[in-house]
């Protein structure tokens, strides 16, 4: 029907318009006298106007409908005069309704209100005192309208310019203005005053003057509007702050999915949104308490409201909850000493108020010693040395040539030992008291010192420093004096234990000192035969052999005990390769024994040094016995070779005998042990230039995969002949770098070679970089490290491992997420 | 029985090193978890590799749970008191054990035409015996089911079952053939000259082969492609082993050298020193660990072949001839007519041997476990003999993988399975496991290698497809007038029509040329002048 009311429209709207303009000039006629310009552009104005509405109104709905109204009026006009009234019913009745409809929805539909009744007009020619009553009340209405919602209007007008729909409200209002108002007059309330009789009229009209009454009480000034662009941005903001929030709602929900290692949809619950054991605990308590709260509710007769707002409330406080212990676990995780230094700060502060918001005010004087001992540390702590990192820096980087840093350099030492100095002082305090003011006069005389003249001169500067630095070690020295007697004292006073733990001690060979140190250390050894270990016990021995007490057997027994007992005498001589030479009193020895309680590592060393002295030994024997030096092979050791005609008591332990060979009992040599022998080790040496020649491939090897120089000099060039021609100097050599023979993987395997050229044809098989989501080359490689396929793991584990990340089950509707606690 | 598989097989992927953190499962199950506390900035990086890492150990745990389906253990021969376990004899043993293994423990005399070389299926099922004298058989032992018996009449030097018992490769005087079940020869692989000794890659479908010529040559059984010769430059090869670990090809020398290869490279990954005579055996045990080998210098020696040291060495009283490491670790030493079988004597040097057999009279050739069995079969100079040896096979096994009880339809499957997992020669390195690791050469490097594999490959490509497809252009006969009348003229001779029929011919060559740049679409160098007046152009 619109559609059709659509079409219809083209044509007789301009029929229409036309008695518009005619109606509008005859209320002119009855009731003003306007002159012919104003008509014409008043007419011209509203075609205008009109063709604009003929243009929107393929494209509104809503015109259609108003348009619909004007089309019946105007297409009834001419040939049905039957319908006159019912239509003039009709239409005072949408009169009637319009206007409040078109002030709270559409301008149209106050632009119908306003222009039905016009064409009214025409059409009701005898009632026109009526209608002119009916039109002024619209206008009335719409001047209303104009004032209270002004807001809206504007806005709808805004709407309709962006859609680029011609607006109807101002211009219509100016018309109307015209169409009741001498051109040159404005109209005001007062001439509509004077017109208006009904009670609807007088009603708007007094909310009118209230109206302005009030804008004039309130402000004269009105503000200038902001630039277009600049209000649009703040809406925009204030827009995304809302929106903002609203999207946040999502978030966990989101991040969860997101972290979420498989996704399987229908998702089991809403938003997916796993909580951890502690929330679900609390979830459950809520929710037991809910229902128990329900119960309590329904008994004493609760809204639903007050129950659901109690819920919510409680849902509020388990997210709380749940917040709140997410951001304990990340706090704790957190490994930064700064920030807990930070934070402990904090904590001190939130605890001080805390107290003091309790009443209990500490004690003034007891924060001031708190505060001077803080202070009194961190002067200690501060280094004002060079062990800074900027005094560091600029020593490494060669900074102090520069003035300006080395003079800087110079001024935080001095404050460093000014420092000291303070402390010094402050512990001689206890002694002197007037020694307080000693550090300032110094300092004032550093002050006075400051390089300024002669005394800024490098060399005046350094014999002045060199001064200072013999004097102070003068004061060291003589305040070592004094205070080591004290602590000899003391240390005399002490156990015996703490000497020992005292440091590393020196027993050099023989002086008085060494002696002294050992009469001392005899004296202790009791004490340190308890101490715990064999360091302790060690060192015991040690003490007593060096004061050359025990006999040299017991020093044997000992030292058989300090000793590891890998170490078996095999001959007479090497028994204990030392205890000859271990003589009571003798220093030298000694010496070396205490180097072996100190480090244990060098124990070991000397160990092998022995085992080796005493392999070389027995080779040599071997050798001399075999009377075969050339022989590598260690014959005693490779050959156990039983004479076949005396195997007949070897019983049944043979191999335990035949300690290396692959013989057994039951295999029996056919001929004579020395023939059998002398033929193994021919055998052995068959191919020995075999060694050589794979020592010399080896090394050709290296050659070639190591690094590499080509001469590419072009032969000839440069070559000259002739007296006084220099050779040439440059060669032109092109390098090919290659494996370093010390890098090479059988760098440390004798008899392998192992080939380092990469296989060429695996290209293909290896990945050039790193593949994304991994940092480094072991990750990516960890990754790749278990098989997945079900030859090398169980059914359930290559499920698990080939499980995709989202699994839709098939005709499921995966419906968009859901807002998490949304009411 | 895949849970049985899984176990084994990551127990054959078990990367050297092992970890603190993951030794709870064991080393047969725990993969190389180095840098455990690695720090990751990225957040959701580490969220992921702790999830990976937490997977991965879920499924070693699994894995190992896995365990308690294995339902057959292996045992071992005890002693009591003052008995010794290499003193009980194979009568002895039979007596012992129930009729049906004792009747698996047999020997078959053939005195006609040995010494035999023998070989198992990899399911232990068929046997398959060649006679030095050219006298080859294939069978079912145990049902005493005979697939083929023929003889070739000519030295066979080896026998080799391919990927099931459906065919089997002959190492024969001068070429090796492929026969299949029934004795039909199918193929001469003409390119294997003088082979002594063979290896099936089962994975790869690669048979290796290497002869007295000293070349190590790779056939692709499936394709029948020949995927490499590589020369080894070192004279005769005496012995030859494959690890099956990484399918490394470890060849025996005569120098005492014992030589690494992969057919990707043209050299020898690695040469280790092992003996100072000729390397007479060689065996690889099934993780990969340890190396045996034996010299002609009378030394058998264990390597570990992760680190390329000698483990330790012992002294067989003559020169070793054959070696194998069975399933479960026993190491089987043969020696003149003595077959010693050795239990753990590769992580620690034992002092007595766990089994022991004589076979008087005749020499031992090739010993070899049966899989799957407690079997060790010899081929010896008069014939086979199949030794009854506790816990040397191992009792659990994939049906999956390889299945002794296999049927017709299992079989089948299996192959075609195979086929479609087949392993690219290219992928056997000394670390199987570098597939999908990053590159560690420079980029440039890297692309320059890319460029040369892809260029080999398009080029052997182009090549075949040209020869297969490319018709062959037929060009019009270049001979003329001109040209038959010059090859007439004595050469020496040079008068005024010779000296045109030159010019002449010159031209034509230049038109050639041009026409066919022309059509080429190449450009042409245009003359100015016509024929008539080009002579004064210059």
């Amino acid at each position: 029907m619109a559609k059709l009311g659509k079409l219809k429209a083209k044509q007789p709207d301009i029929a229409a318009k036309k008695k518009l303009e005619e109606a509008l000039r005859q209320v002119d006629d009855d009731e003003m006298s306007p002159s012919d310009s104003d008509d014409s552009f008043l007419a011209g104005d509203h075609d205008k106007d009109g063709g604009d509405e003929s243009d929107g109104e393929g494209s509104a709905a809503l015109d259609d409908v108003d348009q619909f109204g004007i089309l019946k009026s105007a297409g009834n006009s001419p040939d049905g005069t039957d319908d006159d009234g019912d239509v003039a019913d009709h239409d005072s009745e949408s009169a009637d309704e319009t206007p409040s409809f078109s002030g709270t929805s559409d301008i149209d539909g106050s632009a119908q209100g306003i222009t039905t009744p016009l064409s009214d007009i025409e059409s009701d020619s005898p009632s026109l005192e009526e209608n002119d009553d009916n039109a002024i009340r619209s206008l009335q209405k719409a001047i209303d309208d104009a004032s209270r919602k002004p807001e809206e209007q504007t806005i709808k007008i805004k709407k309709r310019k962006k859609l680029g729909l011609p607006t109807h409200f101002t211009p219509t209002v100016d018309e109307d203005d015209g169409t009741f108002v001498p051109a040159k007059k404005k109209v005001t309330l007062d001439d509509i005053r004077a017109h208006t009789t009904s009670s609807f009229g007088t009603r708007s009209l007094a909310r009118l003057d209230e109206l302005e009454k009030r804008s004039k009480g309130k402000s004269e000034v009105v503000k200038s509007r902001l630039g277009r662009r600049l209000e649009a941005r703040i809406d925009r903001a204030a827009a995304y702050e809302i929106a903002k929030a609203e999207v946040g709602k999502w978030e966990d929900t989101v991040k969860k999915n997101r972290e979420a290692e498989h996704l399987e949809f229908p998702l089991q619950h809403s938003g997916g949104v796993e909580t951890s054991d502690i929330t679900n605990s609390v979830d459950a308590d809520a929710e037991a308490y809910g229902e128990k709260l329900v119960y309590v509710l329904e008994d004493r007769e609760f809204s639903l409201d007050e129950v659901l707002a109690r819920r919510n409330e409680l849902r509020r406080m388990r997210e709380l909850m749940f917040r709140e212990e997410m951001r304990a676990k990340r706090v704790k995780k957190i490994k930064s000493k700064t920030y807990r230094k930070i934070h402990k700060r904090e904590k001190e502060r939130a605890q001080e108020i805390a107290a003091q918001l309790d009443g209990e005010p500490e004690g003034e004087d007891e924060e001031d010693y708190d505060r001077l001992v803080k202070r009194a540390r961190e002067r200690m702590e501060l280094r004002h040395k060079n062990t800074s990192k900027w005094a560091r820096d600029v020593k490494r980087m060669n900074l102090h040539k520069d003035r300006g840093t080395r003079e800087e350099l110079e001024e935080m030492l001095r404050r460093g030992e000014d420092l000291t100095r303070k402390i010094e002082g402050d512990d001689e305090i206890s002694d002197g008291d007037d020694d307080d003011a000693l550090p300032s006069v110094l300092d004032g005389e550093e002050e006075a010192e400051k390089p300024n003249g002669i005394m800024a001169m490098k060399f005046m500067k350094e014999a002045e420093e060199r001064l200072r630095k013999q004097t102070k070690e003068a004061f060291e020295e003589l305040r070592r004096m004094e205070g080591g007697h004290d602590e000899m004292e003391e240390q005399v006073t002490d156990s015996a234990v703490k000497i020992i733990n005292e440091g590393r001690r020196q027993y050099a060979p023989g002086g008085q000192e060494a002696k002294e140190a050992a009469g001392d250390a005899v004296e202790e050894s009791n004490e340190a035969d308890f101490a715990p270990g064999p360091l302790g016990r060690k060192m015991a021995t040690i003490v007593v052999e060096n004061g050359g007490i025990l006999s040299a057997t017991s020093i044997r027994q000992k030292s058989n005990r300090t000793e590891s007992k890998k170490v078996e005498p095999k001959s007479a001589e090497a028994s204990n390769p030392w205890i000859q030479d271990v003589e009571p009193g003798s220093v030298t020895k000694v010496h070396s024994v205490l180097s072996l309680s100190k480090d244990s590592t060098r124990d070991a060393k000397a160990e092998a040094r022995l085992k080796r002295a005493r392999k070389n030994a027995e080779k040599a024997a071997n050798a001399v016995a075999n009377g075969d030096a050339d022989v590598k092979i260690n014959v005693n050791q490779i050959l156990q070779v039983r004479d076949v005609h005396d195997d007949g008591d070897t019983g049944a332990d043979g191999f335990a005998d035949s300690q290396l060979t692959m013989v057994y009992k039951g295999a029996r040599r056919a001929k004579p042990a020395e023939f059998q022998q002398r033929e193994l080790v021919k055998r052995a040496f068959a191919g020995d230039d075999v060694v050589r020649e794979f020592e010399a491939e080896k090394k050709r090897t290296i050659e070639d995969e190591g690094d590499k120089e080509i001469d590419v000099t072009l032969p000839g060039w440069g070559s000259w002949t002739g007296k006084g021609v220099r050779k040439p100097q440059k060669k032109f050599v092109q390098k090919i770098e290659g494996i370093v023979p010390k890098n090479r993987k059988d760098s440390k395997l004798k008899n392998v070679i192992i080939n380092e050229k990469a296989a060429k044809k695996s290209a293909k098989y290896t990945a050039g970089t790193v593949p994304f989501p991994y940092e480094t080359r072991e990750q990516y490689e960890r990754s790749l490290r278990m098989p997945i396929g079900k030859q090398w793991a169980t059914q359930t584990t290559v499920q698990r491992l080939t499980k995709p990340k989202v699994i839709v089950k098939p005709g499921a509707v995966v419906e968009p997420l859901s807002a998490p606690f949304a009411t | 029985m895949s849970a049985v598989k899984s176990s084994e097989h990551l127990r054959l992927a078990e990367a050297g090193t092992t970890n603190a953190g993951t030794d709870v499962f064991g080393p047969m199950y725990s993969r190389s978890m180095t840098n455990k506390n690695v720090r990751v900035k990225d957040r959701k990086l580490r969220a992921n590799i702790k999830r990976t890492d937490q997977k991965y150990k879920d499924a070693i745990r699994a894995a190992k749970s896995t365990e308690f389906l294995l339902q057959e253990d292996a045992g071992f021969l005890e002693a009591e008191g003052m008995e010794k376990t290499y003193k009980f004899s194979q009568a002895e043993l039979k007596k012992h054990v129930d009729v049906t293994t004792a009747s698996k423990g047999f020997e078959l005399k053939l005195e006609h035409f040995g010494p035999y070389e023998i070989d198992y299926t990899r399911n232990g099922r068929k046997l398959l015996l060649g006679g030095r004298k050219g006298h080859v058989a294939a069978f079912d032992f145990r049902e005493g089911t005979l697939d083929t018996e023929l003889h070739v009449n000519e030295t066979i030097r080896d026998v080799k079952y391919l990927h099931n018992d459906q065919y089997f490769a002959v190492a024969q005087k001068k070429y090796v053939y492929i026969y299949d079940k029934s004795g039909t020869e199918i193929h001469c692989l003409k390119k294997h000259i003088e082979v002594t000794n063979m290896e099936f890659l089962p994975y790869h479908f690669l048979l290796a082969t290497v002869g007295n010529a000293g070349w190590l040559k790779y056939q692709d059984v499936s394709t029948g492609d020949q995927v490499c010769e590589l020369r080894t430059k070192m004279g005769p090869t005496t012995s030859l082993a494959q690890n099956q670990y990484n399918a490394i090809i470890h060849l025996g020398h005569t120098n005492g050298t014992v030589s690494l290869w992969a057919p990707s490279t043209s050299t020898p990954l690695v040469r280790i020193l092992s003996h100072k005579g000729p390397v007479r055996a060689i065996s690889v045990d099934r993780g990969g660990h340890y190396m045996a080998t034996s010299g002609a210098d009378g030394q058998l020696k264990i390597w570990d072949v992760r680190m390329y040291k000698e483990v330790h060495a012992y002294y067989t009283p003559t020169p070793s001839t054959a070696l194998d490491i069975s399933d479960r670790g026993l190491l089987a030493v043969s020696w003149g007519p003595h077959v010693t079988i050795w239990k753990d004597a590769l992580r620690t040097k034992q002092k007595s041997p766990y089994m022991t057999h004589l076979n008087p009279g005749a020499t031992v050739n090739d010993v070899r476990f049966c899989p799957f069995d407690d079997l060790l079969g010899f081929g010896h100079d008069e014939g086979f003999t199949s030794l009854i040896v506790p816990g040397a096979g191992e009792p659990n096994f994939d049906a999956l993988e390889v299945n002794p009880y296999e049927t017709l339809q299992q079989r089948r499957e299996g192959e075609v399975h195979s086929l479609l997992n087949k392993l690219k020669p290219e992928m056997i390195a000394l670390d199987p496991t570098f597939i999908g690791n990053v590159d560690p050469r420079a980029p440039e490097e890297r692309r320059q290698a890319l460029v040369l594999e892809t260029t080999d490959e398009t080029d052997k490509k182009i090549g075949k497809a040209d020869a297969k497809l490319q018709p062959k252009a037929k060009m019009r006969g270049k001979n003329s007038a001109l040209r038959k009348y010059l090859r007439k003229k004595s050469k020496n001779v040079i008068d005024e029509r010779k000296l045109r029929v030159e010019v002449a011919l010159e031209r034509e060559k230049k038109m050639r040329q041009d026409n066919l740049k022309r059509r080429k679409g190449l450009p042409v160098e245009e003359r100015k002048l016509g024929p008539a007046l080009a002579r004064f152009g210059k």
